[in-house]
């Protein structure tokens, strides 16, 4: 299937969907008012890959920023790999920025996949 | 300030003067749509670099403007008569006032103002709960009934109450004036 890539704007991130390498990454800020029109061709990428996905996929969440209309987006995101098997969430959060990874934790705890959480530059 | 008029070059320097007392950083009024809200961040979001040190202190005050504006788009009930929003964000020495102020139809009010009252009245603790409960209340709903996750969310990064007034304009409209704090910390 196609790879993705998209690139970063004010307020949209940087997107990659890798499905040769199972990997899924989104960087930078997302503030979209309008959330269905940037990730609606991305869920639909997402559920195709499903279909066949690779053996292992790791998706990385980036983000400095996100508002909450992307917030619920995330949530329904990552909800649609529940029922796959190793799938690992890589949270990436500033060092210094506890808000980030605590917004990570409340992730883990609604979605019941790994997480694992990391510090960015 | 009564009687303005945009013919009126008083206008101007009594504007001037209203922001200056109030310390007024930057305000927009106008109609809000997708472009004017991404215009009007981008402007926030430079002078809080300017006045914030990077890192969580910025972030916080800059999540807060963009709940803010956003939430003036997406609840205001704008209509012929009252098309005109307005975002404002002051500053008082280590105090960031983040201000929205939009007509929205009188029946929505009580509504409203028990939402931001239950938020006013929790903790931190309190306050993640209700995120996490709305949260996936609204993945259950469709669309635009965001289950106040906006209000949430500017609560805890402010980490102050929210402060806000209901003023009738006429018999099915009122104007719902909203401000966050932000305190810079020490």
């Amino acid at each position: 299937m196609e790879k993705m890539k998209l690139n970063a704007t004010f307020e949209t991130p940087a997107v990659t969907l890798d499905s040769n390498i199972g990997k899924l990454e989104f960087t930078g800020r997302s503030l979209p008012e309008d959330t269905a029109t940037f990730y609606r061709p991305i869920l639909k990428w997402i559920e195709t890959y499903l279909e066949a996905p690779n053996i292992i996929t790791n998706i990385d969440i980036k983000l400095e920023y996100f508002n909450t209309a992307t917030s619920k987006v995330l949530l329904n995101m990552l909800s649609k790999f529940k029922d796959s098997n190793n799938v690992t969430v890589h949270w990436f959060h500033h060092e210094e920025d506890e808000d980030m990874l605590e917004s990570g934790k409340e992730f883990e705890e609604l979605i019941n996949i790994p997480f694992a959480y990391h510090t960015m530059e | 300030m009564s009687n303005m008029k945009f013919n009126n070059l008083k206008t101007i320097y009594e504007l001037h003067k209203t922001m200056e007392e109030n310390q007024v950083i930057i305000a927009y009024e106008g109609e809000f749509d997708i472009n004017t809200t991404q215009s009007v961040l981008s402007l926030a979001e430079k002078n809080l670099d300017q006045k914030l040190e990077k890192g969580q202190t910025k972030r916080r005050a800059f999540n807060i403007a963009v709940e803010c504006l956003q939430n003036i788009s997406t609840h205001s009930d704008r209509n012929d008569e009252f098309p005109n929003s307005i975002f404002i964000i002051g500053q008082e020495g280590n105090e960031f006032y983040i201000s929205s102020g939009n007509t929205i139809k009188s029946s929505k009010v009580e509504s409203l103002q028990k939402k931001i009252d239950q938020i006013n009245n929790l903790d931190n603790e309190g306050l993640k709960q209700l995120h996490m409960q709305a949260i996936k209340e609204s993945l259950k709903v469709e669309e635009s009934s965001n289950a106040g996750l906006g209000l949430i969310s500017i609560a805890r990064k402010s980490g102050q109450k929210l402060d806000y007034e209901f003023i009738p304009v006429d018999s099915n409209n009122a104007f719902f004036s909203f401000q966050a704090t932000f305190v810079k910390p020490e």
